[in-house]
């Protein structure tokens, strides 16, 4: 059984930021150590009521030297009416996702299996890091993002860092 | 708990970033199907404030007779670093105070056991107060372990945000 946040746990991902009309990208996470990771998107766009695309990335460090865009489709979810509705979407699998275009509170959920990175349909990659770019979130929108991870090893999860290669 | 998310914890949106500069409240929400809920606080204290963030109850998601738990929950607390992302077990207790001195992400989380709320309640929020301050921010989001699994995968209406 496992209890959150000592086992299932939280790591930061971007604390809220506010948009600079730039790209805002999320902490580089070793999903090394890593069953499975959640990262959930959560996008206040009340500013401009612009879409923001979302797309995950990895490499392989944490200092994200070259930036690849996945090679598989992950499972996505999204609530894009946030603040008046708890219900979520199943979107078609897909390597990115963009929010509506509305002024309304949305969250997105990614889910990653690291053993699926590749870099061809068929080819496996050495990359076992992980985050989000947000493409150009306007002035005046803001954004944050939660990882959630299930750690390979439970009984070390409280000790192990996973934002360091 | 099925650590699958959205199915098995399940998030729910209390309040999605903005600035803290005004006190905040996050959305109220019903924990009547809920077997464990996680407030999660992150933000970002862009200057150093003595941030206090309080849970409270209430009987409806309208806020009716809302008023600060009256039982201490389990707290975690960490100040994010690029080269840490730690949390530490804080002692029990109904809100949290960020020490003034700490700047950069901040992430806290209370744990809250609907049983533990009293007879009437079965509803919370989470308030930052005013840090005055325009470019520190905050965001909480709930992560509700649900009573029923089952219904939480399949549910066509608002659960959460409703009584």
């Amino acid at each position: 059984m496992l209890s959150f946040p000592e086992n299932l746990l939280i790591i930061p991902g971007s604390a809220p930021v506010v948009g600079a009309a730039a790209e805002i990208t999320s902490i580089p996470i070793s999903l090394k150590n890593v069953q499975k990771l959640w990262a959930v998107v959560y996008v206040n766009t009340v500013g401009t009521s612009a879409a923001i695309a979302c797309v995950p990335q990895t490499d392989a460090l944490v200092a994200f030297g070259s930036a690849t865009v996945l090679a598989h489709a992950v499972p996505i979810w999204s609530s894009q009416a946030a603040a008046t509705s708890d219900l979520w979407t199943r979107e078609t699998d897909a390597v990115n996702f963009a929010t509506t275009a509305d002024a309304l509170h949305k969250m997105v959920v990614f889910e990653i299996d690291p053993s699926n990175f590749m870099t061809t349909a068929t080819a496996a990659s050495s990359d076992d890091c992980f985050r989000i770019s947000l493409t150009a979130v306007a002035a005046g929108d803001y954004c944050a993002i939660f990882y959630i991870v299930l750690p390979r090893y439970i009984s070390k999860s409280d000790t192990r860092t996973y934002i360091t290669d | 708990m099925n650590p699958f998310i959205p199915e098995g914890l399940f998030p729910v949106s209390g309040a999605s970033p903005e600035t803290t500069n005004g006190a905040k409240t996050a959305d109220y929400i019903s924990l009547k199907n809920a077997e464990m809920c996680w407030a999660v606080v992150y933000m970002t204290q862009a200057v150093g404030h003595a941030t206090a963030i309080t849970v409270e109850r209430a009987t409806d998601v309208a806020a009716t007779g809302t008023v600060a738990i009256a039982n201490a929950v389990p707290i975690w607390y960490g100040n994010m670093t690029t080269t840490s992302s730690q949390l530490a077990a804080q002692t029990d207790a109904v809100s949290f105070t960020i020490n003034v001195g700490v700047t950069g992400d901040v992430m806290i989380i209370f744990q809250i056991d609907p049983a533990n709320l009293g007879s009437t309640f079965d509803c919370i929020t989470v308030k930052a107060a005013n840090s005055g301050q325009a470019t520190n921010f905050w965001s909480v989001l709930y992560f509700i372990k649900p009573r029923y699994q089952s219904k939480v995968a399949s549910m066509t209406a608002t659960e959460f945000l409703v009584d």
